[in-house]
């Protein structure tokens, strides 16, 4: 084997390595769809219906998304016989977001945040989550969606709406469908 | 300025295939080098034995689906190896 032969085989090999984004695709539209459907009926119950319990929304959606997750999670690694550097960079994004996310979450169930804040906190943490991962995969559609959770966060802020629980809910729908629901779709076409 | 010999270990074109290919990645079942390489399994299975003898790759044994699973990783003396044989293919070809 030659020098040359020797580099073309590192070169083709290297090649062959190369993400499959479109794998992703699946969580960030099982996630995005429940949690835009949660916070979209969660403000029709509390605004139209004022119903005491707006909240059940949440527990149903997650569950329901946790078990598509599993479900799908299990699948993947039946077939994947290959783990990259991105997928553990990523298993362990998503990981430490999530224990963030059920921080924010007790923190609001033992009375240390209204749940109007924790909204914004939340909304932050999508941003987060989705512009991190968009740089791990170098997708636009991901950072672009993550810079706007962010900017949403922040202007709840500046102007107030955080402590407006309805207005929190609908900044939720759109942070969702910026960070999530938008880029999964392009994730999935690309 | 005389030239460093190249790895014997690695100047084998299954062999480098193989950490070529584990450079890239956190870890890869036996299925996916097979198929990526194109090798047979027993020629592949000989070429993981040499290279898990030199301490460059580590192969983990376990079970998936019930079926017995192969798991190769590069270790820190491979990577190196790799890196070292990359610059000396390099130094050859700038001749």
């Amino acid at each position: 084997m030659t020098e040359k032969e020797s580099l073309e085989i590192i070169i083709n090999m290297i090649d062959r390595t190369k993400e499959n984004l479109k794998e992703q695709s699946g969580f960030y539209l099982i996630w995005g769809g429940s949690i835009f459907l949660a916070a979209l009926v969660e403000y029709v119950l509390f605004v139209f219906y004022a119903y005491p319990h707006h909240y059940i929304v949440w527990p149903v959606s997650i569950l329901i998304a946790l078990a598509a997750t599993i479900f799908m999670a299990t699948k993947m690694n039946r077939k994947k016989q290959v783990r990259t550097y991105t997928d553990k960079a990523l298993n362990y994004l998503w990981a430490t977001w999530s224990a963030m996310l059920f921080l924010v979450l007790v923190f609001s169930a033992v009375g240390g945040i209204s749940w109007a804040t924790s909204y914004v906190l939340i909304i932050a943490l999508y941003g987060m989550g989705t512009l991190i991962s968009g740089g791990i995969l170098n997708f636009r559609p991901l950072i672009i969606g993550g810079m706007i959770s962010l900017a949403i966060a922040l202007v709840s802020i500046i102007t107030g709406w955080f402590s407006d629980f309805p207005s929190m809910l609908l900044a939720l729908c759109a942070s969702i469908s910026a960070s999530f629901l938008v880029p999964g779709y392009l994730l999935r076409k690309s | 300025m005389p030239f460093t010999p190249l790895d014997p270990v690695l100047h084998s074109q299954l062999r480098l295939a193989i950490v070529s290919l584990l450079m890239g990645i956190d870890s890869a079942e036996f299925a996916y080098l097979k198929s990526e390489t194109e090798a047979t399994q027993g020629n592949l299975s000989v070429q993981l034995k040499k290279l898990s003898g030199a301490g460059y790759i580590e192969i983990k044994k376990t079970f998936k689906n019930n079926y017995p699973n192969t798991t190769v990783k590069l270790t820190k003396k491979g990577r190196k190896a790799f890196e070292a044989y990359v610059k000396d293919i390099s130094a050859y070809l700038g001749k």
